[in-house]
């Protein structure tokens, strides 16, 4: 009968990683050594550890001797598996012993699958988890889902059609020659798949191998964020690097359209965050790349509906590296009325003073004033009439033009 | 003429900024605002800039009332200018007098020009400006000119960056947001001051970069830098005229391979081959050739990613302190290079036999040759006959391309 690792990196969260051991403890058939890799916690994860091998006769416990960086986690407690197969595993979810067997029975009949693919539900807290893995089979049902047994040949159809391809139950002898720790990259995903490919062919089964629970404590970091993007474009680059040579066309454009989506997904995240400029910026950096029907079409669309909360955050962002300010002056025009009512939003310590054209160019000097205007002359007329040159006055055309993406 | 206003960001460089501020003090021309945007400084800035003052009667400084985000200092520094022209530049640069006025000159003349972009050269501190300034004119010959949008995707292919440009303030106004994720003023910039007219290339220096110990150049390979570089050049095709819209989307794709070879070529001078090797795949994932230039990269740093390789796999099995390597030439290479990394730990050759036979104790890993060693290692001992990796593992799992078949 062969075995099972199943590996689980952990710092800092000793009743998340007992309350999935406890969990692991309570398989009935499964055959499986647990290796903890505990990234120098400092809470009472290795008290926890100890108390627990009476339930966990096969534990194995290492202490990493200094603090990994998030890359290296799994592959330092994939590193020291014994068993036939691996599963490196959260310590805050909970792996699903049918799943694995399932994983384990397809890798015991035929040699080639190097790695198996199950799926994985997220439990929010609400009823039990086999309520959730019903709840998400029957979501799921209805779907195309990839499912079978796929070789090198099919890895451009995965890439194209799957949204990630994560915890993969896999050969540890495939492993050991495939895959490395790298810097910059979300491990196990496309890169990953590719890697076990070269191996051999990957099976992808509709069983549950874990349930995610979502949490407080979860350090779930925007996809938009540096590391993150730069995560994701080196696991579809390195995977487009795997594919054999006589696809290489094809994978270059695949690794591209990927790209775009994943450009076009910090749009939407951004966007949803009123973050608008940073919305516009993935945007533009999807445009880019030159794939995307009726571009004009899309732009003006976005143009369209956030001009004024973009403008808003450009008057703000002015407004932030030039005080200190006491009044914001406000030309008395319908544009910019609306983008003021947006800024107050995100500055409500600030008092708006809404004035005509002859009041403001009336108005004596002060460092303490920042003027929004309608009108793209009164810079210029204000210039003449206090005689004094002041940086702190910005019209309407400027932000709207600054923020424009086409001519 | 036009006034010019030098916008200076600055945190934590009293000194260099002093020395800046002082040579700028030095100019001929009065035509000049200068604006020191200080980002939270917490060391003696204030009373720098202060003392300044007498040589320096124009100068304002605008305290920031929280730290800005890398993006946000130069156009925070910008932000409150009023001159005709602007120049953003750097606390550490040494700005030269000429090439300013050169550049102001060409924008009084022709409203046409939106921006002009000098040349910018080391300074080693050793000898006089003129000496640096002639050195790299010899070195780094460029032609001027005045391009307009037409000539926008001919730059792309050809300029390695567009940094530094002196342009109107008006433009500007129309044209720039602080974008995150995005340094400021390079290709991305250069294409939206084309929007409002042409660009000019000068051949004269505008400023000299003086290297210091405080210098906090991002390493190009870093996540904020790939993610920056990655941005301007997307956001620059964006702006390109639609009819060399598909040129320059392949051109981006050169820039992008060419970038992440240029991160490998670092990676490795920083004996971090395994990075070096992942920004290589990077670069072959949005190649469609390059199998050849995979096969050398293999060759030639093949030992050193195995023993980074066997490095990591020592650094995370615990409480390992001796290697255990098989005697044999191609283990010993790399057994080598991994004693590089690791002085403290001991080396131990010996035979394969040997291997197989000797219990397996918490304070030894093993690194052998004979791809069958891991697995009777293992049959005889189990779990505790893990800490072993083959040669063959490494190389297989180091290698860039398949095995031509």
């Amino acid at each position: 009968m062969s075995t099972l690792s199943i590996c689980i990196p952990t710092r800092n969260r000793a009743h998340f990683l007992e309350r999935h051991l406890r969990y692991i403890a309570a398989f009935k058939e499964l055959t499986c050594e647990v290796v903890v890799s505990d990234n120098c916690s400092e809470d009472n994860t290795p008290e926890v550890v100890e108390s627990l091998r009476g339930l966990l006769p096969n534990l194995r416990y290492v202490r990493q001797r200094q603090p990994l960086m998030a890359y290296a986690v799994h592959a330092a407690c994939c590193a020291l598996a014994s068993g036939d197969y691996i599963f490196a595993i959260a310590d805050d979810d909970f792996t699903q012993e049918a799943g694995l067997l399932r994983a384990m029975e397809i890798m015991d009949q035929q040699p080639n699958v190097a790695a198996v693919y199950g799926r994985w539900f997220r439990h929010h807290g609400i009823g039990t988890l086999e309520e959730t893995i019903a709840a998400g089979k029957s979501g799921m049902a209805g779907r195309d889902r990839l499912e079978g047994v796929f070789g090198r040949e099919d890895a451009l159809k995965i890439f194209h059609e799957a949204h990630t391809m994560e915890m993969p139950v896999f050969r540890r002898s495939v492993f050991l020659n495939s895959h490395l720790p790298l810097p910059h990259l979300l491990p196990f995903d496309f890169h990953g798949m590719g890697q076990f490919m070269k191996h051999g062919s990957i099976a992808i089964i509709p069983d549950c191998v874990v349930v995610m629970s979502v949490h407080d404590q979860q350090n779930s970091r925007q996809i938009y964020a540096d590391e993150i993007i730069n995560s994701y474009l080196a696991d579809f680059e390195t995977f487009g690097a795997g594919v054999p040579e006589e696809m290489r066309r094809r994978a270059v454009v695949e690794v591209d359209v990927r790209t775009i989506n994943k450009y076009l997904l910090s749009m939407e995240l951004a966007r949803e965050q009123g973050r608008f400029l940073l919305a516009r910026q993935y945007l533009m950096r999807a445009l880019g790349h030159g794939r995307l029907k009726d571009i004009r079409q899309r732009v003006r669309d976005f143009e369209q509906v956030y001009m004024t909360e973009m403008i808003a955050e450009a008057l703000s962002q002015f407004y932030r590296v030039t005080r200190p300010t006491d009044t914001i002056v406000c030309e008395d025009t319908p544009e910019c009325f609306a983008v003021a009512e947006l800024f107050f939003k995100r500055h409500p310590e600030t008092t708006i003073e809404v004035m005509d054209a002859e009041e403001i160019l009336a108005r004596a000097h002060s460092d303490l004033d920042l003027y929004f205007v309608g009108d793209p002359t009164l810079p210029d007329r204000r210039r003449q009439c206090v005689g004094l040159a002041n940086g702190k006055i910005r019209t309407y055309y400027n932000l709207r033009s600054a923020c424009r993406i086409l001519d | 003429m036009g006034i010019l206003s030098i916008c200076i960001p600055t945190r934590n460089r009293a000194d260099l900024l002093e020395r800046h501020l002082r040579h700028i003090a030095t100019f001929k021309s009065h035509k000049y605002e200068i604006i020191v945007s200080d980002n939270c400084s917490s060391d003696h800035t204030p009373e720098t800039v202060e003392t300044i003052r007498s040589v320096l009667p124009g100068l304002r400084y605008v305290r920031q009332q929280e730290p800005l985000l890398d993006h946000e200092v130069h156009s925070a520094s910008c932000a409150l200018a009023t001159g005709d022209y602007i120049i953003a530049v750097s606390d550490d640069d040494v700005l030269q007098e000429a090439g300013l006025l050169r550049a102001i000159e060409m924008m009084d003349r022709d409203s046409g020009i939106v921006a002009v972009y000098g040349a910018r050269f080391p300074y080693d501190g050793a000898r006089g400006f003129e000496e640096a300034i002639a050195a790299g004119m010899a070195r780094t010959p460029r032609t001027e000119g005045i391009f307009g949008r037409q000539d926008m995707v001919r730059i792309f292919k050809t300029e390695k960056h567009m940094t530094l440009p002196i342009f109107r303030r008006s433009v500007f106004l129309n044209s720039h947001l602080p974008i995150p994720h995005l340094l400021p003023f390079d290709f991305h910039g250069m294409a939206r001051f084309m929007k409002f007219g042409n660009i000019a290339m000068i051949k004269d220096c505008t400023a000299l970069m003086w290297p210091h110990d405080q210098q906090n150049s991002g390493i190009i390979y870093r996540d904020e830098t790939i993610n920056n570089t990655l941005s301007d050049v997307e956001m620059f095709v964006v702006d390109a005229p639609e009819d060399s819209t598909r040129d320059a989307v392949d051109t981006l794709g050169l820039r992008t391979v060419a970038h992440y070879l240029l991160c490998s070529d670092q990676a490795s001078r920083d004996g971090k081959f395994l990075l070096s090797r992942q920004y290589f795949l990077r670069a072959l994932g949005r190649m469609t050739d390059g199998q050849d230039i995979a096969r050398s990269f293999q060759d030639s740093h093949m030992v050193s990613m195995m023993a980074e390789a066997l490095s990591q796999f020592f650094q995370v099995t615990g409480a390992t302190s001796v290697l255990i390597c098989e005697d044999r030439a191609d283990c010993r290479a790399v057994a080598d290079k991994f004693a590089e990394r690791h002085p403290d730990v001991t080396i131990r050759l010996m035979n394969g036999e040997d291997i197989v036979d000797r219990p397996p104790r918490d304070e030894e890993l093993y690194f052998v040759g004979d791809a069958t060693i891991p697995r009777r290692c293992r049959q005889r001992f189990g779990a505790a006959g893990t800490r072993i990796r083959a040669l063959d593992n490494f190389h297989n799992a180091c290698r860039l391309v398949d095995d031509p078949t």
